[in-house]
């Protein structure tokens, strides 16, 4: 695993390996539990999308990319979040970022910033390591992703 | 003459500064006095409250000694009372078992096995497996009038348990369509949302294969059929969730004041953050109890007749409903015996553990409580496995709640804060209070303590120090006046006021060289102290740092008990055993 655990202090160690985003199938088919627990995967199209938001530095090609991203959410779960917070690599002293689905804006904070409100309470789930990223909606809610799709 | 009055005045004087001298030095001595006075003061407090702890721990630990010995004599009565009440049931689970086995090796005349059931018939009011009984030895006895009387009767007096029996003696005697159609009768009437205790009966037979290959499958559809019909039903699902989420939660370890007691100190964030890594703790009792049931050997007993009788015991001593609100009593107090005395989690220990002492439950929750607490319900480890595998979903969503909620609830900003109160000589220093963050890196916070303490002991000194050009003024002024007065009285009256003024100005020297002693000892003492505030807050910056370590380490676990729960899933069908057994029986006949 890379760098050690750095939650608190600007000085991070730049975490350079992101988990396999690759979508693990479940075990056996069919069954109406399974396919329940399914509906709430986000897959790995999605979640290779949203990574890339925060990378791609052409604004066209990122506000197609949050349509596209919004298009998915509205269709597949009927819930479009307000936006996305994640850990961010680019190292010293930004320790993570948001993302904005309205304005397709990525911005970068270090860990004496604030974020606005409703992002500002995902951020240490985000910074946890755990989840690739986690969801903001509008109502307060906040749904942490893993790596292998499924919400928390 | 001007000598003897002056000589008078020159003696008189010399007993006054000796007076004056001795005056100081006693003053002198009084302050020692008050300055140890103080000293002792503040032993004798810090005593009396530590003092006062242990008489709270003390009080605590009679209280739970009590109720320790009050449980335990509750535990003796409910238990008599259990044996009074309902002790002769164990006669006839005996006598049942008994005479299946008697049959096997035919070693009991029919006779004796008759006049048997019909004592226990009568002696057993009530009870439904005592014509169960009878219809047994009608059976042996061929005598099929009596048989048929003696099923209704056992039927009229509980369908549910005596239909499930002679599915399971049937299967024992080889007749497998006869057990088929208990089997189906059984099953036909039973609500999914409300079923019996006895069900766990079902699935312990599904488990060890006691069905046969027929009666299993039969079991199997019922079975997905009722989890498809409850599974729309979202409280059902989220209830079993939360059921899930409580076990891990249980597992959380103790608070580790003790490992960071420098950060304990001076965060007030201390206990979020100590929460946060019990929590993370738990992933690890977890994984270990749950990997080794998934890895242990369940060997089945090598005689499916050995592993029917096995299942009609747990059937035959499953708890009367009469029995029920005593079982719970029961619980509860062995709880509180487990827990030392602690009411409050002996309660929440007991109320994990009821859910399976309720009437009826509905199937999703038969299964949950197959899978964590299995001997409440009366299901063996090889259930148990099975039912975790069956709830693997509920378990990984449970999990999933857990983690996120304690990684969600670990405080943002760590901050370090001091507002200290130190007693130096006979006056107290206190320290405003101060806080910074930790993101800070710890240069700055160190010199922001620094001289945030500086700026504040500054005037605390200066207010010690003792001016010695102020109160020079009066005496100055005084002394001229009576120099110019003596004087004017003669030569000798301006010495004798010299002289007077000398031991003035030695006064006040004096008073000078204690005030600058005394300025110096609080100098070193508050320096010292300062440099143990700043050692203890560098000290819970290191801590800190040790903090996240411990928590990543505990934290990562969570990844591991996500893959044996993904393994409990898909291992789900290679449990039973019998499959292969089943078809040598067939090919014994």
């Amino acid at each position: 695993m890379g760098g050690a655990l750095n939650l608190f202090q600007n000085h991070q160690t730049a975490r350079s390996n992101l988990r396999d985003a690759s979508v693990t199938q479940g075990a056996a088919t069919g069954s109406l539990a399974r396919q329940v627990w399914r509906k709430k995967q986000r897959h790995s199209g999605l979640l290779e999308a949203v990574l890339r938001l925060d990378t791609e530095m052409d604004a066209a090609s990122r506000q197609e990319l949050a349509d596209w991203i919004t298009e998915q959410y509205r269709t597949e779960f009927d819930a479009v979040p307000l936006g996305f917070v994640s850990q961010c690599y680019l190292g010293s002293p930004y320790v993570d970022h948001r993302l904005d689905l309205i304005g397709s804006i990525v911005q970068h904070y270090s860990a004496s910033q604030q974020m606005p409100p409703l992002f500002e309470s995902a951020r240490m789930l985000a910074r946890t390591g755990r989840y690739e990223f986690v969801e903001v909606y509008l109502n307060g809610e906040l749904k942490a992703v893993s790596s292998d799709g499924s919400t928390a | 003459m001007v000598d003897g009055p002056d000589h008078q005045l020159r003696h008189k004087v010399d007993v006054l500064a000796n007076l004056v001298s001795r005056i100081d030095d006693k003053v002198d001595l009084v302050n020692q006095g008050v300055v140890t006075v103080n000293a002792t003061q503040l032993e004798t407090r810090k005593d009396l409250s530590q003092l006062s702890a242990e008489f709270q721990s003390f009080v605590m630990q009679a209280e739970r000694t009590a109720n320790i010995q009050r449980a335990e004599t509750r535990l003796g009565v409910i238990r008599d009372q259990v044996e009074h009440e309902f002790g002769h049931h164990k006669v006839v689970r005996r006598s049942a078992t008994g005479i299946l086995q008697a049959f096997d090796v035919g070693l009991v005349s029919e006779k004796t096995v008759r006049e048997i059931s019909e004592q226990l018939m009568v002696q057993t009011p009530r009870y439904w497996l005592a014509p169960a009984l009878v219809g047994l030895a009608a059976w042996s006895g061929d005598d099929q009038a009596l048989c048929t009387r003696a099923l209704e009767e056992g039927f009229r007096r509980s369908p549910t348990r005596t239909s499930l029996f002679f599915a399971l003696v049937t299967r024992r005697q080889s007749r497998g369509d006869a057990s088929a159609r208990w089997l189906r009768h059984y099953l036909s009437v039973l609500d999914p949302s409300s079923l019996g205790r006895d069900f766990a009966v079902v699935l312990e037979s599904v488990s060890q294969g006691a069905f046969g290959p027929a009666g299993r499958e039969m079991v199997q559809e019922v079975l997905g059929d009722w989890r498809e019909q409850l599974l729309t039903d979202d409280v059902v699902i989220a209830a079993q969730v939360e059921r899930w989420r409580k076990e891990i939660s249980s597992r959380r370890s103790a608070s580790a004041a003790d490992r960071f007691p420098r950060l304990a100190k001076v965060s007030p964030q201390w206990p979020q953050l100590d929460a946060a890594l019990a929590s993370a703790g738990a992933h690890q009792g977890v994984h270990t109890e749950y990997e080794a049931l998934l890895k242990e050997e369940i060997h089945p007993s090598e005689r499916i007749e050995d592993a029917v009788d096995d299942i009609l015991d747990r059937l035959v001593t499953e708890y009367d409903n009469d029995e029920l609100p005593l079982r719970r009593e029961l619980a509860l107090n062995t709880a509180i015996v487990e827990t030392n005395g602690d009411l409050s989690r002996a309660q929440e220990k007991a109320d994990l553990d009821t859910t399976a002492l309720e009437e009826t439950l509905d199937y999703l929750t038969i299964q949950t409580t197959s899978a964590l607490h299995p001997s409440s319900i009366g299901v063996s480890r090889a259930t148990q496995r099975i039912a975790v595998s069956a709830c693997s979903d509920w378990f990984r969503a449970g999990h999933d709640e857990f983690s996120r909620a304690y990684r969600a609830s670990i405080p943002s900003d760590v901050t370090a804060a001091f507002d200290t109160t130190h007693s130096v000589g006979a006056q107290t220093f206190s320290l405003p209070p101060w806080s910074a963050s930790f993101t800070l890196p710890l240069q700055e916070l160190e010199g922001s303590f620094v001289s945030h303490w500086d700026r504040h002991v500054a005037p605390f000194i200066d207010s010690m120090r003792f001016d010695w050009k102020k109160k020079s003024i009066i005496p100055a002024i005084v002394m001229v006046i009576v120099a110019i007065i003596l004087t004017t009285m003669g030569v000798a009256g301006f010495f004798v006021a010299l002289i007077a003024g000398g031991i003035w100005a030695f006064v006040i020297y004096r008073q000078y060289e204690a005030s600058m002693q005394a300025v110096a000892a609080a100098e070193k003492m508050l320096a010292k102290m300062k440099q143990d505030s700043v050692q203890q807050l560098r000290g819970a910056a290191a801590e800190l740092n040790d903090w996240q370590g411990d928590f990543e380490k505990a934290d990562e676990m969570s990844v591991a008990v996500q893959e044996l729960i993904y393994d409990y899933g898909t291992a789900g069908h290679g449990f039973t055993p019998y499959e292969k057994r089943v078809v040598m029986a067939r090919s014994d006949l």
